[in-house]
């Protein structure tokens, strides 16, 4: 585990922009989110956002081109916190807005997945001009408290 | 393993959808979806075996809901698993699609 400005990482993973690398990653972040934690359902939904948010980067920032991905995952004062970076043009950061979800149409779900499953996301340029992040925040389950009992 | 099979039943066809649906083939889902509704069949989508749905998937349904709709014809989905349901749900996309429990419920809708 490394220990970074960031926080305790404790998922550290790079790979190529590719589709049919996204089915490999899903158990990661699966078996990262329940050992912190979390029950099995928002296990899953943090899956979903995840997958989501590489998708994006596939088909978005490097439009199915080859590229490469890090994604990290932290613990930080009290949150999870997911960094997806990628090494594609910048975009607009702030183009960047989820869409209605009263609209119902094909594609463009994606970021409103995030958006319900994160209690926080933003999006910023590298700060060497080349690429995007995206940061991604879930709060961590409180720990069961013990049950004091006086007889 | 991931796939997707088109049954003909008595008065539509049926896509059995089995494992994780994501980006890397939801196409395929896609082409089995609108390959009946293009023919002007009405169309039903078994998702009981499917363990992960990513929004290409969802995007998959949602475009086979609106193809029925404006061609006059039905789209539903049958024996949603818990999986698809909750990702549904989240997208606000539930309360959308025709759903039965099973094929029965599904078959006797359209008779």
């Amino acid at each position: 585990m490394n220990v970074s400005e960031q926080g305790e990482c404790i998922l550290h993973l790079e790979f190529e922009a590719r589709v049919d690398n996204l089915k490999a990653i899903r158990p990661q972040v699966d078996e990262t989110a329940v050992a912190e934690g979390f029950d099995e359902k928002t296990a899953d939904q943090l899956v979903l956002a995840i997958d989501e948010a590489c998708a994006n980067v596939i088909r978005h920032a490097y439009e199915y081109k080859p590229g490469s991905v890090i994604l990290n995952i932290y613990r930080e004062d009290g949150d999870l916190v997911f960094v997806l970076e990628d090494f594609a043009e910048s975009i607009d950061c702030s183009s960047i807005k989820p869409r209605k979800l009263d609209e119902v149409r094909p594609g463009g779900l994606g970021l409103n997945l995030i958006d319900q499953i994160m209690d926080s996301w933003e999006f910023v340029n590298s700060a060497d001009g080349k690429g995007n992040v995206l940061i991604m925040k879930k709060q961590l389950p409180k720990k069961a408290k013990t049950a004091h009992v006086q007889m | 393993m991931s796939k997707c099979e088109v049954q003909d039943q008595a008065g539509f066809a049926l896509v059995v959808v089995e494992g994780e649906v994501d980006m890397s083939w939801s196409n395929d889902l896609r082409q089995a979806i609108l390959g009946p509704l293009n023919a002007g069949r009405p169309c039903m989508v078994d998702l009981s075996a499917v363990a992960y749905i990513d929004s290409s998937g969802i995007a998959a349904l949602v475009e086979g809901y609106q193809k029925a709709k404006g061609a006059g014809t039905f789209f539903g989905l049958v024996a949603v698993s818990d999986a698809v349901r909750s990702v549904l749900e989240l997208a606000r996309l539930d309360q959308v699609f025709p759903m039965y429990e099973n094929l029965e419920q599904a078959e006797a809708s359209l008779s």
